[in-house]
């Protein structure tokens, strides 16, 4: 059961990174450039198969591109910004509830932070 | 009873003192679990002796003593709480049911519009929405099943191995059901305000140990480090001055804490801290004993009362 639910997770995870690297994608990807894009050591096969169960679900669009297909992220897993903000700008709910992925930074951090930063891109 | 009504009290000031060092020493998920469990019991035992001390002042009143078949003089003559104390408990008690209340109906209402939220957005639960605009975000959105919304900016700044970091952490959000542990000890700290840094401290738990799962998922913890010091920097950067501006309504309620979550991630991962855990709990044991011995010598007080008072009103004396 446990194993079920790993594996679940795990295809969560890998849908939203292939949804991620084409939102990320300035124009439609083919399965390999997607592959390329996500930067793990996947299976060519593993990366097409997300891409048919998220065509499925109607999260990407795809067009033929020669022999492969090349997708982009449909309109329904993107939110028009306006009517987001909206709802986001709405009072303090969204402290309450949303779980964000970095705080608002205190000022005085954030030379420190530049710091740790540029050291750790050096290495 | 005269000393033991202190000691919640002092559990929850002792839990506010130490809850900064304890959600940054102890495990993230221990100490998730620990502070909020320490919090919601405090909150609750504080709550049980402030109506027993308002009760000793309520209970003198006439239609409360005919109503408990006791004499209201005598219970004023045993009871070992002065007036004072507990005219100060009833105010106290039922201001922070007030400001309860309140807490309750912001979280309600939050939570209402979170679900709408997650209707609005579509997809299927736990699935990434990417919004297009100029904003560098991301969150989790946890209601519905719980989305993760991220902008489309912040994807295309990040290189892949810091996007799934993003990813692992909201996703971590959702499943371990972190709103859940945030709201137990927000409520708890609206019962009782000298619980305020703990709420704090479950929240910066709760993000550390979200992160403690991306850094397992990314299989290195500089990339997370990195992710978070990258995306709070072009954020600031990007929106900080106009955000600064208007601060006061949506200032952050736990305090900056960036920083420190970047620093615990480019140290070794925690080690479980048992000695910790233990002097937590036993601080808990204590407070759990307390409300026992209160809850006896409130039975005793009474039982006293109404012996004494049908005694005193018995016909022929």
């Amino acid at each position: 059961m446990a194993g079920d639910a790993d594996a679940r997770r795990d295809r969560g995870q890998l849908e939203n990174e292939v949804l991620a690297a084409l939102a990320a994608a300035s124009g439609p990807l083919t399965p390999a450039q997607v592959l390329a894009e996500l930067g793990t050591e996947l299976a060519y096969t593993t990366v097409m198969t997300t891409l048919t169960r998220l065509h499925s679900k109607g999260a990407v669009s795809r067009a033929r591109t020669g022999r492969a297909y090349a997708y982009v992220l449909a309109d329904d897993a993107t939110v028009a910004a306006r009517r987001m903000r909206r709802v986001l700008d709405n009072g303090q709910d969204r402290a309450v509830v949303l779980a964000r992925f970095f705080d608002e930074l205190d000022p005085a951090d954030v030379p420190v932070l530049a710091q740790l930063l540029a050291r750790s891109q050096e290495t | 009873m005269r000393f033991a009504v202190y000691l919640p009290l002092l559990t929850a000031a002792m839990l506010g003192t130490f809850a900064p060092a304890l959600s940054r020493r102890l495990p993230p998920a221990t100490g998730t679990k620990l502070l909020t469990g320490s919090a919601v019991l405090t909150a609750v035992a504080t709550s049980f002796v402030l109506a027993v001390l308002a009760f000793t002042l309520i209970g003198q009143l006439p239609l409360v003593a005919a109503l408990g078949h006791w004499s209201g003089s005598t219970l004023a003559a045993a009871t070992p709480i002065p007036a004072l104390g507990a005219a100060a408990a009833l105010i106290a008690g039922a201001g922070l049911a007030l400001s309860t209340g309140r807490a309750m109906l912001i979280r309600a209402r939050a939570m209402i519009a979170a679900r709408a939220l997650c209707q609005r957005l579509g997809g299927h639960p736990g699935q990434l929405v990417v919004i297009d605009d100029d904003a560098i975000d991301a969150f989790a959105v946890p209601a519905g099943g719980g989305r993760i919304v991220a902008s489309r900016l912040l994807l295309q700044t990040l290189p892949p191995a810091e996007r799934r970091a993003v990813l692992a952490h909201e996703s971590a959000h959702l499943e371990h059901h972190h709103h859940l542990y945030r709201l137990a000890a927000e409520l708890a700290a609206a019962v009782n305000p000298l619980l305020r840094p703990v709420a704090r401290g479950v929240h910066f738990a709760s993000e550390r140990w979200a992160d403690e799962i991306a850094a397992a998922t990314v299989g290195d913890r500089e990339t997370v480090a990195t992710a978070l010091a990258r995306t709070s920097l072009n954020s600031r950067a990007r929106t900080g001055e106009r955000r600064d501006a208007c601060a006061p309504t949506r200032l952050a309620i736990t305090g900056p804490t960036t920083l420190a979550r970047v620093q615990a991630l480019l140290r070794p991962a925690p080690q479980p801290r048992r000695g910790l855990v233990i002097g937590v709990l036993a601080l808990l044991a204590a407070t759990l004993l307390a409300s026992g011995e209160i809850q006896h010598d409130t039975e005793h007080l009474f039982e006293h009362v109404m012996r004494t008072s049908i005694t005193l009103t018995a016909p022929g004396i």
